[in-house]
């Protein structure tokens, strides 16, 4: 079964599986996939962190449990900033190690600028406080603010508030970040 | 009415019709409100953008053969059994004095606190340094705590094996043989058990010196792997109910656990460790937790254990026939549990062995067993 990386899965839905666990996935596999995505942006990644996350909940937590799909999305978001900043450290040190020497490879103007704008984005959302930068991953691939609250443990209230501060904090950042 | 806040107005952007019929006729009439809403919307845009992914679409159910297949056969387990941990059993409870040993590593590697302050680098040394603190050492301790928004990814829950064999398979360390069981111990039921790596962040919030803030400390911990001889769900019952060491000890009965885990390993995002030592310093705490923090990066490596001076009590020794493994012993003020802490500085692996109902040549017999194998 195919998802579009967002809320509301499209296609044919088979026959519901009997497993709760089973159910679960199918249910929010794609909403998984998409918080961490809106993190990563790499896909494939994005999937890694869906795949981890289900895991790690298989082990730990009952499939039935209220609050699963907020545990998964909280879940997927933290783990998700977890690799950016990672990322952002291995490349800090690769880019120690590398100075001083040719480069070796050179990208078409538009891969790099597209590339950097990226991980712009990123670095900028890695130095944000963690609800911050959770909270705007979550909204932005596509949870209601109820979902979101649930997930953050928030009152429903309180998200429009978080979003706005994470989103000029955000804008703080990128400006911090962009040269002169 | 009065304005509404920007968190209304945020929500007004994405979900206008959220907000109540009145909430929405004082917008419509008020100029102030729709600025504030254009700025809103504006930024709320913005972040949009430059947050934007490409669309793509997932194979759920290729997803889910393919953790299905990496997942553990059968239903995931409900763990039923706790290691006790010193957030669980509470500092005030004298009761739980006993079990503030028992905690050992576990306490290490689960409560918050002490994954920020304690293990900041891997155990690397050879020794286990301990240091006695005061009630006003923790309370000194706890505006630190204060200043950090805390996560913990794991719990503490045990995964019960079959034997020690499958708990080593678990937690992927070597099998535990312990020897020189005491009597009073040996007719105990027994139980074994796993824990997978745990981990926990601690970011600091606006509460913090500036120095600080953003940074988030990241600890792992685990796996590890446990043998307990006695009835742990009837200790955690009595312990808990139990108004004096004397008490809980009578209801729990005789009890050692023997506990192997990879220590915790502390890794900081943004501030660096000489920040986080300077601003721990500051505290109102004694010289000798600020020693015991100033020598936290060491080069020798350390992993100092926090131990309370109205509950429990520490005293370095060694271990193994050769009496070259040096270890901390460590005791309730009230004599009745005692356990053992050392780290094999070649894996870095941490081990204890403690009991209630035991005493310390009991439990250095055990520890023994285990060093010279």
């Amino acid at each position: 079964m195919s998802q579009d990386l967002g809320p509301t899965p499209t296609g044919r839905r088979p026959p519901a599986p009997e497993e709760p666990f089973d159910r679960l996935f199918l249910a929010e596999y794609g909403k998984v996939v998409a918080v961490a995505h809106r993190v990563l942006a790499d896909r494939s990644e994005a999937e890694d962190v869906a795949q981890e996350v289900f895991l790690d909940f298989h082990r730990k937590q009952r499939p039935d449990a209220a609050y699963a799909a907020g545990w998964l999305y909280r879940a997927a978001v933290h783990t998700a900033l977890n690799r950016i900043r990672t990322r952002r450290r291995r490349q800090r040190r690769e880019f120690a190690d590398a100075s001083g020497q040719e480069p070796q490879v050179i990208d078409p103007q538009q891969v790099v600028e597209v590339e950097e704008d990226r991980r712009r984005v990123r670095d900028a959302l890695a130095r944000l406080p963690v609800k911050s930068a959770s909270v705007l991953a979550l909204r932005y691939s596509g949870l209601s603010y109820v979902e979101v609250g649930s997930a953050l443990g928030v009152g429903t209230g309180q998200v429009g508030t978080l979003l706005r501060r994470a989103e000029q904090a955000l804008r703080k950042e990128m400006n911090r970040a962009t040269p002169e | 009415m009065r304005h509404l806040n920007d968190g209304a107005l945020r929500r007004l952007y994405d979900e206008p019709l959220a907000l109540d019929e009145q909430t929405r006729a004082h917008y419509n009439n008020c100029s102030e409100c729709q600025s504030r809403f254009r700025a809103i919307a504006d930024d709320a845009r913005q972040a949009y953008a430059v947050m934007a992914v490409p669309g793509a679409t997932v194979d759920a159910e290729a997803a889910l053969r393919r953790v299905k297949n990496a997942a553990p056969t059968g239903t995931a387990p409900r763990p039923r059994l706790r290691l006790p941990s010193v957030r669980s059993w509470g500092w005030r409870k004298p009761a739980a004095a006993v079990l503030v040993a028992a905690a050992l590593s576990a306490s290490l590697a689960f409560t918050s606190l002490a994954q920020t302050i304690q293990s900041v680098f891997e155990p690397s040394s050879v020794s286990v340094p301990t240091t006695q603190v005061t009630q006003q050492d923790l309370q000194g301790l706890q505006v630190f705590k204060n200043w950090a928004d805390v996560k913990q990814g794991g719990n503490t829950s045990l995964k019960e094996a079959g034997s020690a064999q499958e708990a080593a398979q678990q937690a992927g360390l070597p099998e535990l043989k312990p020897g020189n069981i005491p009597a009073t111990i040996a007719g105990q039921p027994v139980s074994y058990g796993s824990v997978g790596q745990l981990s926990g962040t601690a970011t600091f919030n606006s509460n913090a010196p500036t120095t600080l803030q953003g940074t988030t400390l990241t600890v792992q911990a685990g796996p590890g792997q446990a043998i307990v001889y006695g009835d742990v769900n009837k200790a955690m019952t009595a312990g808990k109910q139990a108004t004096s060491p004397q008490e809980a000890a009578s209801a729990v009965g005789p009890m050692l656990a023997v506990v192997e885990m990879h220590g915790a390993k502390v890794t900081s995002s943004g501030a660096s460790v000489s920040d986080i030592k300077t601003v721990l310093m500051k505290q109102n705490i004694s010289a000798n937790l600020k020693a015991a923090i100033d020598n936290i990066d060491d080069p020798k490596g350390n992993v100092p254990i926090i131990i309370p001076t109205d509950y429990a009590t520490s005293t370095p020794g060694t271990l193994g026939a050769s009496g070259k493994q040096p270890a901390t012993f460590v005791g309730d003020n009230t004599g009745l549990g005692a356990g053992v802490i050392w780290v094999n500085s070649d894996t870095h692996v941490v081990y204890a062995v403690v009991g209630v109902g035991v005493d310390q040549p009991q439990v250095k017999a055990v520890a023994d067993s285990l060093v010279t194998g």
